[in-house]
């Protein structure tokens, strides 16, 4: 479970990026965080992912204080959330095989179940075929659905999509929501999609929150812009 | 510690392959690590020398004290018991003035041999004084002129003494040669290191994103600087461990005449390679280890 109180977040440039959040998001919700450019989207991404600390206010996930954990303890926290960019990030001299690997690897885990666990990854997200071929020989929606399977190949409790389809056409965006549906039905992880992409929004609906100037401006069960 | 060493090979294969990916950075620290090391090891050879050299020198050092003609049997027994009670003075001997020229008609030739003869002899008595500690060679010789019947007080070492202060300068002069020449190889592992994260950058914030910790991200680097050290500590090392016993043999274990005995190979020379491998893998680890904590500061 995902809880702010009374959040706040601002830069030592003077931006408050945001301010004052209350937001309650339960194991295995599908939720869209969407909002204009500044409206403190990545801010609400990097307070999840620990790499930033709120200035006031609690930032609970699955019982965890993240604002109040220890340097130390940060990696071992973030093993519990998959994050997933526009840009994929991917590295480029590992084939589809590797790129997944090297999220289990740099955790340690032993080889005989990283070629386990690469395997079940590589036929959730549909590369089985692909797994010897480099980033650079995929298409857009190829490339980011290796980014999601390195992104869920620990088993995180919750998945942060920043913009996934960002890059990419109609066809292919489609693809990779899909595939976010099952991995939030099949294996009951949480998924915050930061988006703005208005028709897939209103085509799959699904509870839909809007930021604006650092606010919660709407919080729709219902879904989709129309809602608001 | 369990997941260090499962993680060791990775990081060392992860380590190699920053070298190969910046191998000329990498090639000029463990050059500059590599003559700094031979210059060391050089010079830890030479002093070790050195020092056997002054004990063998130190050893000789007497005080040849010339009495005036006209001292009497009793005031040489005098002189013998004021200058062996001096202090760092030893055994004192006494020679008369044929006994030597006797000895430099031996040592320099028969040329000598003309002043033969009771009236043609131009040498002195003397009073040689032994000293068991050689840096007393001076105060010795300062107190024997002070005394009555003595005509002139001279010692054999200030030309080896001189050998010796110029061979110290030397040492001193390498040793801070090899000091900056240490400094050098630091700082170009350093650049080597940081180019290799700057390159890196990306792969390091998906390690960071998936949850490496931070040594892992970090080991690789501090590994990259050992094996350039280790690189540069290679060739004197081994030239070290198989250059000085050769040498040894070569020279029969002795340098220009027997007063300069070599130190034996072994296992002095085990020695030294170990000190070349140990401070050259210091040498990479510290400019790595600046580099990391430089550029790989832990942010969350």
């Amino acid at each position: 479970m995902i809880e702010l109180k009374d959040a706040s977040k601002a830069y030592p440039n003077g931006v408050h990026a945001l301010n004052h959040i209350d937001l309650r998001i339960d194991p295995g919700e599908f939720v869209y965080v969407i909002g204009p450019t500044g409206s403190g989207k990545s801010t609400l991404i990097k307070l999840l992912n620990g790499e930033e600390v709120a200035d006031s206010g609690t930032v609970t996930v699955n019982g965890t204080n993240v604002g109040a954990l220890k340097h130390r303890k940060v990696p071992k926290y973030r093993r519990n959330i998959g994050c997933i960019f526009q840009d994929y990030r991917l590295l480029p001299r590992l084939t589809v095989y590797e790129n997944i690997a090297f999220a289990l690897e740099v955790t340690g885990t032993p080889s005989r179940k990283i070629r386990e666990r690469v395997r079940e990854v590589l036929e959730l997200v549909d590369l089985k075929d692909k797994e010897r071929a480099y980033p650079d020989e995929l298409s857009g929606g190829q490339q980011q659905r290796v980014t999601i399977g390195r992104a869920i190949a620990n088993r995180p409790a919750i998945l942060i999509a920043d913009e996934p389809t960002g890059n990419l056409d109609p066809n292919m965006s489609l693809e990779i929501i899909e595939l976010l549906e099952k991995i939030n039905q099949t294996q009951g992880t949480t998924i915050v999609m930061v988006t703005h992409d208005r028709d897939l929004v209103d085509r799959f609906r699904k509870r839909t929150i809007m930021l604006d100037k650092g606010y919660i401006v709407h919080d729709s069960s219902k879904g989709g812009y129309k809602s608001l | 510690m369990l997941l260090f060493i499962k993680s060791l090979p990775r990081m060392v294969r992860s380590a190699n392959k920053d070298i190969s990916r910046h191998f000329s950075t990498a090639f000029s620290s463990s050059l500059s690590i590599a003559i700094a090391l031979l210059i060391a090891a050089f010079m830890t050879v030479m002093a070790a020398s050195v020092d056997q050299f002054t004990k063998n020198i130190e050893s000789e050092f007497v005080v040849q004290v010339s009495l005036l003609p006209t001292v009497t049997e009793e005031q040489r027994q005098v002189l013998t018991d004021q200058l062996s009670a001096m202090e760092g003075a030893g055994e004192v001997t006494f020679s008369t003035r044929e006994q030597e020229l006797d000895e430099l008609i031996a040592q320099n030739g028969e040329i000598f041999s003309q002043y033969a003869g009771q009236d043609r002899n131009p040498l002195l008595d003397v009073l040689t004084v032994h000293l068991e500690n050689a840096q007393q060679v001076e105060t010795v010789s300062r107190e024997a002129e002070k005394l009555q019947g003595v005509a002139s007080v001279s010692y054999g070492g200030s030309m080896i003494s001189k050998i010796v202060d110029v061979f110290d300068a030397a040492r001193t002069g390498g040793w801070i040669l090899v000091g900056c020449m240490i400094l050098l190889a630091v700082y170009l592992t350093r650049i080597s290191v940081k180019m290799n994260i700057h390159t890196r950058q990306e792969e390091i914030a998906i390690m960071r994103q998936v949850g490496a910790f931070n040594w892992f991200i970090t080991t690789p680097f501090v590994f990259e600087g050992l094996i350039i050290g280790f690189w540069g500590a290679l060739v004197p090392g081994l030239l070290v461990l198989t250059g000085y016993p050769a040498l040894y043999n070569l020279l029969h274990g002795v340098l220009l005449s027997d007063m300069f005995v070599l130190i034996p190979p072994w296992p002095f020379a085990a020695w030294v390679s170990a000190g070349v491998f140990g401070i050259g893998l210091l040498t990479g680890a510290l400019g790595s280890w600046l580099a990391v904590r430089k550029y790989l500061r832990w942010y969350r």
